[in-house]
C-alpha cells in the first residue's frame, strides 16, 4: 500500500508538470494551428530564470521568483509571436517545424551565453522541501506542490475557456478562425494573447519543477519530445485530452520503471503507438480534414 | 552543382511550402514539365555538368590535405542522406523528422557487427541497407496511418524511441558511449581509398534515387503529394506507394549511415536523436526540396558552413537558426530554387530582347512556387 | 451603408480568380451576385471583407477603402459576412455563439439585442444551451443570421445560403431575408440557385470567369436567353413574388 501510494504521488507529480507544458502547446496549436518546437525552450527559460531569481536564498522569494520567471517567459513568448510565429499561421507543417526548430536553436545558444554550460540547482523553501508520512509511505512534500500547481492551472484554464468571453473567443478560434475574424475579432491580437498564455504555462512549469531537477542546457530538447507525445496522443488542440494523455504517459513511465527498468523509457512510446493505432488523431482530437 | 540536373520535381506544386489552401495544383500526369521530352542538348548538358562536378570532387579528394578530404567525404555521405530524405519531403510531400533512425540503424549494423564479431565489414555494409528498409517498413506501417503534421510528429517520436533504445540497451549497444574502434578492413584504411569508396557508393546510390524519382513510381508519388484525393479516386493504392517510398528512403538513409562508420569508425546514440533527424531536412530546405540536386547543394552549404563556422564562432546554432528562418520565410524554394528563378528570369528577358516567344520556359523552368507566378 | 467595389483583382496562388470585378450596393438595397460554380462569387465576397485580400482595385465602404484592411475592420464598420456551409462555432453553445458575435463588435449598438434575436427566432431560444455543432442545417442558418444581427450590421453579405438546405428551410430562409430588407439592411446575395435570388432581390450581377458579364434588373436577366444559358438554367422559373 505504502509503495503504491509513493508511485501514485510520483506519477501524478510527473504528469502534472507535463500537463502544464503540454497544455500551453496544445492551446497554441488549437487556436493558431501552429506547432511550436521551441515550446520546450520556453520551459527551459522558465527554469533558468528561476535559478537566477532565487539565487542562494529560499523562503518567500521562491514563490515570487516563480511568478516573475513565468511572466518574463510569457513576454518572451509574445516577442516570438510578434517576430516569427505570426507569419507561420496558415503555412505548411514543414515550414512551421523548420522555423520553430530554428527558434529552438537560437534560444538554446542564447541560453548558453546567458547561463553557461553547467547544471544549476534550486532549493525549495524549507516549508515544502521536507517529507511527510501518510499510511506508512514517506513522500516528498514538493510533489504535492507540483500537483497542486498543476491542478490550479487546469482549473484556471477550464474556467478561462468555459466561463470568460476571452475563453469563448479562443474556443471559437479553434473551431473557425475565419468566421471569428470576419465577425469583428482582431485575430492577430487574440493569437498574440494565446501564445503568451501558452508560454506562461511553459514558464510556470519550468520554474516550478526546478527544485526536483538539475537545470542545464538540453532540458529544452528532452522536454519537447515528451510534450509532443502528450499533445499528439491527447489530440492536438484538446486541453482535456492533454490532461488525460499526461496521465497516460506518466503511468506508462512508472509502470515501465517497475516492470522493466532498462526498457522504462520505451514504455511511453509504446503507449503512444498503441493510442495512435487505435485513434490516429489522438484520444480527444478530431481527424484532420 | 545546382545546374547539373535541372529536372523540376514537379509542375504545379504551388501547394508546396506556400499556403496549402491555394491548392488548385491539380494532378497532371503528362502535363506540366514532368513528362516533357527533354531535349537532347539538355540531357547532354546535364550529363556534362554532373561529370564535371564529379571530376572536381574527385580531384579535390586527391589534392586536398587528408583532414579536408575527410570533411569532403563526410559531406558526400550527408548529401546521400539528404537526397534520400528528400524522396519523402520534396517528392512525396511527407515530412519525416525521423530519418535519423534509419541512418542510425545503418551505422549500428556495421559497428555492432564488428563489436560482436558476427559480421564481416562487407557483410555488414550489405546488410545495413536492408536492416534500414525493414525497420522503415514496420515504422511506416504505423506512421502512415497518420498524415501531415501528425506524421511529422510521429516520425519524430520514432527517432527519439530509437535513440532511447540504443542508449538504454547498453549491454548490447555500448549505451551512451557508443561504439568506437578499428572496425575498417585493411583495404579501407588508406584515407584516399576510403574517400573514393564513400564517393562511389554515394554517387551510385544517388543515381539510383534519381532513377526512382524519374520513374512512373516517382510520378505517382508526386501526384499523391499534389492531390492525394484525386489519385486515390483513380484507384491508385496511395498507402502502398507512400510505404514504398518510406522503405526506399529508409534503405538509402541506412546506406548513408553505414558510410558514416567508414568516415568516423564509430556509432553513437545521438545519430538517432530527433535533432539529428532534422539535419537532412534542413539540408533539403536550404538547398531546395523541389529540384533533385537541391539537397546535395544544401548538404554542401550546410556542412561547409558548419565546419568553417564552428572553428570561428561559438554561435553556429544561432547563425544556422537565422539562416533557416530566412530561407523558410523568405525563399521557400531554397538555394537551387533561387538560382533557377534567376536563370529563367535572365532567359526570359533575353528571349524578350531577341523577340523569341516560342519556347516559353516550360522545358527547364523553375519548379518552385515562384515559377507559377503569372 | 454604400458598398462600391471597383476593379478587384484577386489571386489564389497562381490562378487569377477575380479579373477586375466591380459592383455597387446602395444602402438598403438587395442585390444578387449570380454565376456558375467557380465563377469567383465566393472569392469576391472574401475579397470584400478582407479574408482573401485583393491584389489591386478598391473596396469602398461609405467611401473608405477597405481593400487592405484586416477582416475584423469591415465587421466593425457594419458589414456582416455569412460564409456558405455550416460555419458555426461548433463546440460552443448557441448562446455562446451569439455572445461571441455580439462582443466582437462591442461599439455597434442598435435595435438588435440577444433578446430580440431570440424573439424573432424562438427556435434558437429553445436550443440556446445546445452545442452549435449538433444543430440541424436550418437551425445553423438561423444561428448564422442571428450572429450577424447581434452586431447590428448595415449590410449583409450572404454566400450561397441555400446550399444543402431542404426546400422547406429555403422557404423559411426567404422569410428571414424579407425581414432583413424590412429592417433596411443592404443585402448582397451570392447564389447559384437563380430562382431564389430572383425572388428576393431586384437587381443582379452576373459574374463569369472573374469579370462582371452583365448588370441589370432581375427581369432583364431572365428575359435574356443568353444570360439564362450562361447561368445554366434553361427554364424561366415560376415567379414566387
Amino acid at each position: 500500500m505504502a509503495r503504491f501510494l509513493i508511485e501514485v504521488i510520483g506519477t501524478l507529480s510527473d504528469a502534472g508538470s507535463l500537463f502544464m507544458v503540454a497544455a500551453g502547446l496544445t492551446l497554441i496549436f488549437g487556436a493558431m494551428r501552429v506547432i511550436n518546437l521551441a515550446h520546450g525552450s520556453l520551459y527551459m527559460y522558465g527554469a533558468f530564470l528561476m535559478t537566477t531569481f532565487v539565487g542562494a536564498s529560499s523562503g518567500l522569494r521562491f514563490w515570487w521568483s516563480i511568478a516573475l520567471a513565468a511572466v518574463i517567459v510569457a513576454a518572451l513568448g509574445a516577442v516570438m509571436e510578434l517576430g516569427i510565429v505570426r507569419f507561420l499561421v496558415g503555412k505548411e507543417p514543414l515550414t512551421q517545424l523548420v522555423a520553430t526548430f530554428a527558434l529552438f536553436l537560437i534560444l538554446a545558444d542564447t541560453a548558453l551565453h546567458l547561463w553557461g554550460n553547467g547544471a544549476r540547482t534550486v532549493v525549495a523553501p524549507s516549508s515544502v522541501s521536507g517529507r511527510f508520512t501518510i499510511a506508512g509511505a514517506v513522500l516528498p512534500v514538493y510533489d504535492l506542490v507540483i500537483i497542486g500547481v498543476a491542478v490550479a492551472v487546469g482549473i484556471g484554464l477550464w474556467a478561462l475557456l468555459r466561463h470568460t468571453s476571452v475563453g469563448w473567443r479562443i474556443r471559437a478560434a479553434v473551431d473557425d478562425p475565419e468566421v471569428l475574424e470576419s465577425g469583428g475579432v482582431n485575430l492577430r491580437r487574440l493569437n498574440l494573447g494565446v501564445f503568451a498564455v501558452g508560454a506562461l504555462l511553459a514558464g510556470i512549469a519550468g520554474a516550478v519543477v526546478t527544485p526536483q531537477v538539475s537545470v542545464a542546457p538540453g532540458m529544452d530538447e528532452s522536454i519537447i519530445v515528451t510534450t509532443l507525445l502528450v499533445v499528439v496522443i491527447g489530440g492536438l488542440g484538446s486541453v482535456t485530452g492533454t490532461a488525460l494523455a499526461a496521465l497516460v504517459i506518466g503511468i506508462a513511465d512508472t509502470v515501465g520503471t517497475l516492470v522493466a527498468p532498462t526498457w522504462a523509457s520505451t514504455f511511453m512510446y509504446l503507449a503512444v503507438i498503441l493510442v495512435l493505432v487505435v485513434r490516429p488523431w489522438g484520444l480527444l482530437g478530431t481527424p484532420e480534414r | 552543382m545546382a545546374t547539373s540536373f535541372d529536372q523540376p520535381v514537379g509542375a504545379g506544386h504551388a501547394a508546396g511550402l506556400s499556403d496549402g489552401k491555394s491548392g488548385g495544383a491539380g494532378l497532371r500526369p503528362g502535363g506540366g514539365s514532368d513528362m516533357m521530352p527533354v531535349r537532347r542538348s539538355v540531357v547532354a548538358r546535364r550529363i556534362g555538368a554532373t561529370v564535371a562536378c564529379l571530376a572536381v570532387v574527385s580531384i579535390l579528394g586527391v589534392v586536398l590535405p587528408v583532414s579536408s578530404a575527410l570533411d569532403l567525404e563526410y559531406v558526400v555521405s550527408l548529401a546521400l542522406f539528404a537526397v534520400a530524405t528528400n524522396l519523402l519531403l520534396g517528392f512525396g510531400g511527407m515530412v519525416s523528422f525521423g530519418q535519423g533512425v534509419f541512418y542510425g540503424v545503418g551505422a549500428y549494423v556495421v559497428a555492432l557487427g564488428w563489436m560482436h564479431h558476427v559480421l564481416s565489414f562487407v557483410e555488414a555494409m550489405l546488410l545495413a541497407p536492408f536492416a534500414g528498409a525493414a525497420v522503415a517498413f514496420f515504422l511506416g506501417l504505423l506512421a502512415l496511418r497518420t498524415r501531415r503534421l501528425y506524421f511529422a510528429l510521429i516520425t519524430l517520436a520514432f527517432s527519439q524511441l530509437g535513440y532511447t533504445i540504443v542508449q538504454d540497451q547498453s549491454s548490447f549497444t555500448g549505451g551512451s558511449n557508443g561504439v568506437f574502434g578499428a572496425m575498417l578492413p585493411s583495404w579501407l584504411l588508406d584515407p584516399r581509398t576510403a574517400f573514393f569508396f564513400v564517393l562511389v557508393v554515394s554517387v551510385v546510390a544517388i543515381a539510383v534515387l534519381w532513377k526512382v524519382t524519374d520513374s512512373p513510381f516517382g510520378l505517382v508519388l508526386r501526384a499523391i503529394r499534389d492531390n492525394r484525393e484525386r489519385v486515390d479516386a483513380m484507384g491508385v493504392n496511395v498507402f502502398a506507394h507512400q510505404l514504398a517510398a518510406f522503405v526506399i528512403s529508409g534503405f538509402f538513409c541506412a546506406v548513408a549511415g553505414s558510410l558514416f562508420v567508414v568516415y568516423s569508425q564509430s556509432a553513437y546514440p545521438a545519430l538517432l536523436e530527433w535533432t539529428s533527424s532534422g539535419t537532412p531536412v534542413f539540408m533539403a530546405v536550404i538547398g531546395g526540396m523541389y529540384l533533385f540536386p537541391g539537397p546535395i547543394v544544401g548538404a554542401f552549404a550546410y556542412q561547409l558552413a558548419n565546419t568553417y563556422l564552428i572553428e570561428h564562432t561559438q554561435d553556429w546554432q544561432i547563425i544556422l537558426g537565422v539562416v533557416l528562418l530566412a530561407v523558410v520565410l523568405l525563399r521557400p524554394d531554397g538555394l537551387t530554387g533561387s538560382i533557377e528563378g534567376l536563370r529563367s528570369l535572365v532567359r526570359r528577358s533575353g528571349e524578350r530582347v531577341r523577340g523569341r516567344h516560342r519556347h516559353g520556359s516550360n522545358g527547364t523552368g523553375p519548379a518552385g512556387p515562384a515559377g507559377g507566378e503569372p | 451603408m454604400r458598398l462600391v467595389v471597383e476593379g478587384l483583382h484577386t489571386y489564389y496562388g497562381a490562378s487569377h480568380v477575380l479579373q477586375g470585378a466591380s459592383l455597387v450596393v446602395e444602402p438598403g438595397e438587395a442585390v444578387a451576385l449570380l454565376g456558375r460554380n467557380g465563377a469567383g462569387k465566393t472569392t469576391l465576397m472574401r475579397s470584400i471583407v478582407g479574408l482573401t485580400p485583393a491584389r489591386s482595385g478598391s473596396v469602398l465602404v461609405d467611401g473608405r477603402d477597405l481593400r487592405r484592411a484586416p477582416p475584423y475592420r469591415s465587421a466593425r464598420l457594419g458589414l456582416a459576412f455569412l460564409p456558405s456551409g455550416r460555419r458555426v462555432f461548433s463546440s460552443l453553445s448557441v448562446a455562446e455563439n451569439l455572445e461571441v458575435a455580439r462582443r466582437s463588435c462591442p461599439r455597434r449598438r442598435g435595435p438588435w439585442t440577444l433578446k430580440r434575436v431570440y424573439e424573432v427566432f424562438p427556435k434558437l431560444a429553445e436550443v440556446r444551451t445546445r452545442r452549435a455543432g449538433h444543430l440541424s442545417g436550418g437551425e445553423q442558418q438561423m444561428l448564422k443570421i442571428g450572429r450577424a444581427l447581434v452586431t447590428n450590421p448595415e449590410m449583409v453579405l450572404l454566400d450561397e445560403p441555400t446550399e444543402g438546405l431542404a426546400p422547406a428551410v429555403v422557404e423559411e430562409l426567404g422569410q428571414w431575408l424579407g425581414l432583413l430588407t424590412r429592417e433596411n439592411l443592404g443585402i448582397l446575395l451570392a447564389e447559384q440557385s437563380a430562382a431564389f435570388a430572383l425572388a428576393h432581390t431586384a437587381r443582379g450581377y452576373l459574374l463569369e470567369k472573374g469579370r462582371m458579364r452583365f448588370e441589370g434588373t432581375m427581369e432583364e436577366i431572365w428575359d435574356s436567353a443568353e444570360l439564362r444559358s450562361a447561368l445554366g438554367v434553361a427554364e424561366h422559373p415560376n415567379r414566387t413574388r
